[in-house]
């Protein structure tokens, strides 16, 4: 009874295994990773369009891409994106389990189980970096499941026909997968090399061929493709950044290889399942423990989250975020600008959070996507409708696979429709037309743009408004001008006031602060928010005068009197706890 | 992604907090799309549903079945022959039936709106079919007829013409004119629009096709580019060289020798720059700049002899428009003309070629030679005053023989006059004409919407606005076919940012024909789903032979030849 009930278990264990690895990993990428998700999905505009399958499908790996990037697309959601990835993962986990199957033809499911989930944690692992796509996953799969379709039915055919059938195999993966395929060579040559059905001569024969033929394959898509020799050897579309060789791609394929191997050796082998099992465990928990913290490095981490909710304009979110980790780069903290500005607290609470410049506030331009669309996000919510523009156009140009962007197409199509530029606005909207997650989006704002003809409410009414009407060129350095223009022309621009405000005091130009001030007066002469207040006490109690009663609040001038005692007393202590005022940031120019 | 690290300050290690809110519409619709995957769910239980009924149905077949073995194969094999009848009767019955032909036609009595717009357009015999679509609609049945009866049909989403049909009919109909009936299916009604005209020019083409740089219409930053050959009797286009090749380095200024590929020049810029010259397939990459030129060669125009070609070195800088129409500014900060000797790999300059006050650009040759036409603006403090840069067309002689300019420059057209500004001067190669474009200041004209193509009379010096092909967008850089009856130009009339080429013919007269859009096989689509803008268009008379994998090798091994300046 008891056997049969093991028997009855260990039938099922291989289901339950990979369920709960799915589950669990379902779990990691729709909670604390889903913004990676979000990260995948910006950097490229999916149509479905023949055109857009066609261009791909001339490429090798080109199916791969186009199979990965149509899963991508789902990522728009995370809970149905968290599922695509963990099925992915875990089927190439049951891929790799099945070939183990298939080269022991013997009994040791937990083995072969336990080896299986080994190349999973490594491309859990690889997957940290957010550069690699969707296409290196599904060439992965593809050339896996067809190493082991190719094993699995090779008894059937003879030896002639073997030829024939690796020859067709290899350049059918070779255009769905591209260079990956060498995993399937590979897996094919130690199948070859380990069953004993065939002479010598013959194995060796069918290994040349094979390697020959995969040979050929990459010298004929050379001539094909219009990319450097190494991009294709590295496999184009694997990563977004298309010149780069990770050593984490090459160990994964290698485990596709070794993984069989060692199932194949323990099969052979017999050893005890008491001392290979905790061998095999420890292979498994070991490297994927002391990986992990730099597969997922939580710096780059917490940018994309940052990058995430600028995108969903979670402001609340990125407060939160902000008060659990101290923002310290120009993203992180400029994203954290913008939500306080956004929620109507940059005034007041600016200097609750880490600043550092006007660098913190209105980055300036890198060559970067998600920066650049930070930043873009910025101005567009300021009204800076060209500007905003720019830079989500640049974001894009700057995905280095040469990918769109759905992210930045959208925004593109709102701002060409803010500048009543609607031409280009329905270029746009047609190119989201395409698009599974943006289509009714894309059709709602063309039937606006058409209504727009007989009736004018206008689209983005507010943000045309706060366009400002003088024309010259924009300077980095002279922000503050374009954001004073957008007060004077809207001063209901409460983002842009607030902005204004600031932009003086990052810079420690308390004269610009003061006059940006009278400015602001004119239209809100009773506008005096906290940072004012403490920047107006600081000025009279650096030119030592007395601090105007009637416009500072007495909680104000006694937080400067304790931070004057502290600072005089040069005690590091006594100081610390003035670390995140205005009067710190005025005085100690760190 | 680490590139874009740059640490201000030490952080400190704080537990991870999950963003769970988010109120954004793009979620909403994400939310949306989730409940529509939870179809499948729905979907597994119809397929037990249905293995229930099929379970069913072998319940209830009588036993003896297996004992009837040939009776069934018979019944079997007519079941299957019905059932293959069957799906090809409602094959059929789609294709034909349903499939399109019009049917219960209304007629209306005005134009169809056609994209692109090839009603009354004047083509040479020698161009790809002029497919096109009715926005809109879900079918069209277009018969297109010659002048003597003979006709071409299509049917189908977009109006696409049988290649080798289409040059017959064209080929037959030199200097007449097609008709063009279009009965379109919109809102699953059916409706004739009046038939339109397309005219076959007597002027034959005589080129090959176009070369054409396609990039995005960015910034600062491009993404993937490259220059590109497009034949003109079909739809094949090939890429000439795409920055795929070298890691994102930027292609420009590519140009033949009067259509002629023998003569090629372009130039790469970035990290592994160079000014690429090839002469009869022998290519040689010049240093991008030479130091006591101040900039790099660009603009490059041949002399005809093939031995000179003529660059300007502009010093180029870029300004953001922060509001208004315009986006972007290009101004330089100095340039001069200069022409390069291909022989003796030396650079010929001019005092008059050579101002600090003035700035000069754009430089052409004539057709015999003899003179140099180019711009000329008096330099200004930019971006200060960049609405200040405004040039005139000015010509100096040139004697191919010793090297040498003439002594005087002379004013062709005086833009400044006009509160205008000149650019991309191009004689037509018959020596009649020089089509210019006219913008309000500066010369990058592409991003001015004002920007117009005039042509000069050089028999009568005089000048005029070519209104019949130009729009309300920018109408910008232009070359001549070899034998100077067709131009092509760039324009932004489509959707105001994204340049596409226009062909149009000029007639004996200097009057140019309605400017077609450069046909492609499903104009529609491609030109919706580009995006990509075509600069600095020319035609070629011949295929571009050129290596690409050579040249790729020789760009990145960054060895050089130095320019002399004489």
């Amino acid at each position: 009874m008891t056997k049969e009930i093991q028997k009855s278990s260990s039938k099922y264990i291989v289901a339950v295994a990979f369920a709960v690895i799915a589950a669990a990993l379902y779990l990691f990428w729709a909670f604390p990773y889903r913004a990676a998700l979000g990260y995948r999905e910006e950097m490229q505009l999916f149509q479905t369009t023949g055109k857009y399958f066609a261009e791909l499908a001339l490429l090798p790996a080109g199916i791969a891409i186009y199979i990965g990037e149509f899963l991508t697309q789902f990522f728009n959601n995370y809970w149905i994106g968290a599922a695509v990835m963990s099925l992915l993962l875990v089927m190439f986990g049951l891929s790799c389990y099945l070939i183990c199957r298939a080269l022991t033809k013997k009994d040791q499911k937990i083995v072969n189980l336990m080896l299986s989930i080994f190349p999973l944690i490594f491309l859990w692992l690889f997957l940290g970096n957010q550069d690699v796509t969707l296409g290196f996953v599904t060439a992965l799969l593809v050339v896996t499941l067809g190493a082991y379709f190719y094993i699995s039915t090779d008894d059937w055919y003879p030896i002639a026909e073997k030829y024939l059938r690796m020859i067709v195999a290899t350049s059918l993966l070779y255009w769905l997968a591209g260079p990956i395929t060498i995993v399937f060579t590979l897996l094919i040559i130690t199948y070859t090399c380990v069953t004993g059905q065939s002479s010598i001569a013959n194995k060796a024969c069918l290994v040349i061929v094979s390697l020959i033929t995969l040979v050929a394959n990459i010298l004929a898509w050379d001539f094909t493709i219009t990319y450097p020799f190494s991009y294709q050897l590295i496999g184009i579309g694997y990563l977004l950044t298309p010149d780069v060789l990770k050593a984490d791609q090459l160990i994964i394929e290698a485990l596709c290889i070794i993984v069989p191997i060692a199932a194949y050796l323990i099969a052979r082998g017999n050893v005890s399942k008491k001392i290979i099992l905790p061998v095999l465990a420890a292979i498994i928990v070991v490297p994927a423990v002391i990986l992990y913290p730099k597969a997922y490095d939580k710096a780059t981490y917490r940018l994309i989250d940052y990058d995430y909710m600028v995108r969903a304009n979670d402001w609340d979110g990125i407060l939160r975020y902000s008060d659990a980790h101290t923002p310290n780069l120009p993203l992180s903290v400029s994203a954290t600008n913008l939500a306080l500005g956004m929620t109507g607290q940059l005034d007041s609470r600016a200097f609750d959070y880490y600043q550092n410049g006007t660098e913190g506030l209105i980055p300036s331009f890198t060559k970067e996507a998600i920066s650049s669309w930070t930043t873009g996000e910025i101005f567009f919510q300021l009204g800076m409708i060209n500007s905003a523009q720019r830079f989500y156009f640049e974001g894009m140009e700057a995905i280095p696979n040469y990918n769109k962007s759905s992210r930045a197409v959208k925004r593109l199509a709102e701002t060409a429709m803010i500048r009543c530029d609607y031409k280009l606005a329905e270029k746009y909207l047609h190119m989201l037309e395409n698009t599974t997650f943006y289509r009714k989006w894309a059709q709602r704002n063309l039937q606006q743009i058409k209504d727009l003809t007989s009736i004018a409410p206008p689209l983005y009414g507010q943000l045309r408004q706060r366009m400002v009407d003088e024309d010259y060129f924009f300077s980095e350095g002279e922000v503050d001008k374009t954001l004073g223009q957008l007060f004077i022309k809207d001063p209901s621009n409460d983002l842009a006031r607030q902005y204004l405000i600031l932009y003086p005091l990052l810079q420690r130009d308390l004269n610009k602060f003061v006059q940006y001030m009278g400015v602001v007066a004119e239209s809100h002469p009773q506008y005096n928010p906290l940072l004012a207040q403490q920047a107006l006490a600081f000025i009279s109690m650096k030119n030592g005068q007395p601090i105007p009663q009637n416009m500072v609040s007495p909680a104000v001038e006694q937080s400067l009197r304790g931070f004057a005692q502290a600072w005089t007393s040069k005690n590091p202590e006594l100081i610390e706890p003035h670390r995140h005022t205005l009067y710190y940031y005025l005085i100690s120019n760190e | 992604m680490r590139r874009f690290i740059h640490f201000i300050k030490p952080q400190s290690a704080s537990p991870r907090l999950l963003p769970l809110s988010f109120d954004n519409p793009r979620l909403q619709s994400g939310v949306a799309a989730q409940s529509a995957g939870l179809r499948p769910a729905r979907g597994l239980g119809s397929r037990r549903a249905a293995r229930g009924f099929s379970a069913r149905r072998a319940d209830i077949m009588p036993e003896p079945q297996a004992l009837a073995w040939g009776k069934k194969r018979h019944s079997v094999a007519s079941e299957r022959r019905f059932i293959i009848q069957s799906l090809l009767f409602i094959i059929f019955f789609m294709l034909v039936g349903c499939g399109g032909s019009p049917k219960d036609v209304r007629t209306v009595q005005q134009l169809p709106a056609i994209f692109p717009d090839y009603i009354d357009v004047a083509v040479p015999a020698d161009i790809a079919p002029l497919n096109f679509s009715v926005p809109g609609a879900e079918r069209v049945d277009v018969t297109v007829k010659g002048a003597n009866g003979e006709e071409i049909h299509t049917n189908g989403k977009y109006a696409d013409f049988n290649i080798e049909k289409w040059h017959k009919l064209t080929e037959a109909n030199k200097g007449k004119a097609l008709t063009v009936s279009v009965i379109a299916k919109i809102d699953g009604e059916w409706s004739q629009y009046n038939d339109f005209k397309i005219n076959i020019s007597q002027n034959p083409l005589d080129e090959y096709g176009l070369t054409y740089r396609r990039i995005a219409p960015g910034y600062e930053v491009y993404s993937k580019m490259g220059i590109y050959q497009r034949d003109l009797s079909n739809f094949d286009e090939y890429a000439i060289i795409e920055n795929t090749m070298t890691d994102g380095q930027c292609y420009n200024c590519h140009t033949a020798n009067k259509t002629n590929p023998k003569d090629f020049v372009f130039h790469v810029r970035g990290e592994h720059g160079a000014t690429m010259v090839s002469k009869s397939g022998e290519c040689t990459w010049l240093k991008a700049s030479n130091d006591t030129l101040g900039g790099s060669m660009v603009y490059p125009y041949w002399h005809p002899s093939g031995r000179y070609c003529a660059f300007s070195t502009n010093q180029t800088r870029q300004g953001f428009h922060i509001s208004g129409e315009k986006r972007l500014e290009v101004f330089d900060l100095s340039s001069d003309v200069i022409v390069y000797d291909t022989e003796k790999n030396e650079i010929l300059t001019d005092t008059l070629l050579n101002t600090k006050a003035w700035s000069e650009n754009t430089p052409s040759f004539s057709p015999d030679g003899k003179w140099l036409y180019f711009t000329t603006c008096l330099q200004k403090n930019y971006p200060l005053e960049h609405k200040d840069e405004k040039y005139n067309l000015c010509r100096i002689a040139f004697d191919a023989n010793t090297g040498r300019f003439g002594e005087q420059v002379d004013t062709l057209f005086n833009a400044v006059e006009l509160g205008k500004s000149v650019t991309w001067p191009r004689p037509s190669y018959d020596g009649r004409y020089i089509l210019f474009t006219l913008s309000d200041y500066g010369y990058f004209s592409i991003w001015h919407k004002e920007s117009d193509q005039w042509l000069l009379d050089l028999r009568s010096g005089e000048a005029r606005p070519v209104e019949e092909i130009n729009s309300d967008e920018a109408d910008s850089f232009h070359n001549w076919s070899d034998n100077s009856r067709w131009v092509v130009f760039t324009s932004r009339r489509n959707d105001g940012l994204y340049s596409h080429l226009y062909l149009t013919g000029i007639d004996d007269k200097g009057h140019f024909t309605k400017p077609f859009l450069l046909p492609q096989k499903n104009p529609e689509e491609y030109y919706t789903q580009s995006l990509f803008s075509f600069n600095t268009p020319d035609f070629t008379k011949a295929k571009v032979d050129f290596n690409s994998r050579a040249a790729v090798g020789a760009i990145l091994s960054d060895e050089r030849v130095p320019t002399k300046v004489r």
